[in-house]
């Protein structure tokens, strides 16, 4: 009986339910109950430097943003019920966050850079999904631009792994009644149909209401 | 006695960046083509969204429209350049097929300098079309965007900014009988 093969779980937050592995309400810490109205507040705050800042405490700012777009984000997925951690640091590498959607397993980059985001920042982030399980996927948040060049450079004659997202589906997917998970689906199915890697949300939504 | 068939209205899809092109175009292409013409926006995102709108232009021509519009910001006023990233957007087009049916314009060096032109003579030299129309129009003219094209003097602005110039020309295409009735 295929029950019997599931391997017991030892460890203290872990609990083996089904077959499915879901993450244990126990373990989720308490940001996580954040409402998206809370984040949508959190976003809004940090849209813009708070005003007078001294040049040094501006670059300290605009560093301290990039963490908690991190952060939101997860806590967005997580808000919405999907699985995903926040971001951690290993030996050489540093992984802003993971989350699944329909049982894809992602590792999330997260940028807030006033530059556009060069094609060599994302073929750096799809070096990390190599040494991960097989199938891993990658989306890389800019809330600045992206380069030109970038979305063609991840395509042609690669294999796709790696989806990209804007400030625009982040804000669509704060609104209410949007969410994290359907604009991960949308990019996905983009993907996966015509080989895009830059779909942006707000085109799904316009082009099928 | 032949009957008259109706007349279908022109139905138009225009694939821009984002909210500021909506805006714009919800207000100024009615002016040109007239309120019975139906127009779609589709808000693409970034630049580099662009080459790959050609999936659902061909399904919004394959739908009854009549033509597909890309309105990008061409981000530079060198016409070199401006010349390069239309023949590149517009190779990508020609591949599928489609290029009868679709045109590319593209706003120098943004499409704040559109409604600039209705206070400055030159407006594509503008360095900060943004920065420049708040100083005319309000610090607040990024929010009024679709008040100040309802409010454009096309033939002034036309004259002194050639890409909408060429962007209205490309929409008098469309509906010759209409563009003659506004002239």
């Amino acid at each position: 009986m295929l029950r019997d093969l599931a391997i017991p779980c030892s460890s203290p937050g872990c609990v083996e339910q089904n077959w499915r592995w879901q993450p244990s309400k126990n373990t989720v810490p308490s940001p996580v109950v954040d409402g998206k109205a809370l984040l949508r507040k959190r976003w809004d705050e940090h849209r813009a430097p708070p005003p007078g800042l001294a040049r040094s405490a501006l670059a300290r700012w605009k560093r301290e943003r990039g963490y908690v777009l991190e952060k939101l984000l997860v806590d967005l997925a997580r808000a919405e019920g999907l699985d995903a951690e926040y971001g951690y640091r290993r030996t050489g590498e540093q992984v802003d966050g993971y989350f699944v959607v329909d049982d894809r397993h992602f590792l999330l980059e997260a940028k807030w850079h006033e530059v556009p985001i060069a094609a060599s920042d994302v073929f750096a982030f799809q070096g990390k999904l190599r040494g991960k399980l097989l199938g891993t996927l990658g989306l890389f948040v800019s809330v600045g631009k992206f380069a030109v060049d970038a979305p063609l450079a991840l395509v042609y004659g690669k294999e796709i792994d790696v989806l990209l997202a804007d400030r625009g589906d982040i804000e669509l997917a704060l609104q209410t009644g949007r969410s994290f998970e359907e604009m991960v689906r949308v990019k996905m199915r983009a993907a996966a149909q015509r080989g895009e890697v830059y779909y942006t949300y707000q085109r799904w939504l316009d082009a099928n209401p | 006695m032949a009957r008259r068939e109706p007349i279908a209205p022109l139905k138009v899809v225009f694939f821009v960046e984002g909210n500021t092109d909506k805006a714009f175009l919800e207000a100024f292409v009615p002016r040109v083509l007239g309120p019975k013409a139906a127009m779609r926006v589709v808000r693409v995102g970034g630049k580099p969204a662009f080459s790959s709108t050609f999936f659902e232009a061909a399904r919004f021509l394959d739908a009854g429209y009549a033509s597909a519009f890309l309105l990008l910001d061409a981000d530079t006023e060198i016409p070199e350049e401006i010349d390069r990233q239309k023949r590149q957007l517009f190779e990508v087009f020609r591949r599928y097929g489609l290029t009868e049916r679709v045109q590319i314009h593209m706003a120098v060096p943004m499409l704040e300098a559109w409604l600039l032109a209705a206070y400055r003579a030159h407006p594509e030299q503008s360095t900060h079309p943004k920065r420049d129309l708040a100083r005319y129009a309000g610090p607040d003219a990024g929010n009024r965007i679709g008040e100040l094209a309802a409010a454009l003097p096309i033939d002034l602005a036309r004259r002194r900014s050639k890409s909408l110039d060429d962007f209205i020309t490309g929409l008098e295409a469309l509906a010759p009988a209409r563009a003659r009735q506004a002239s």
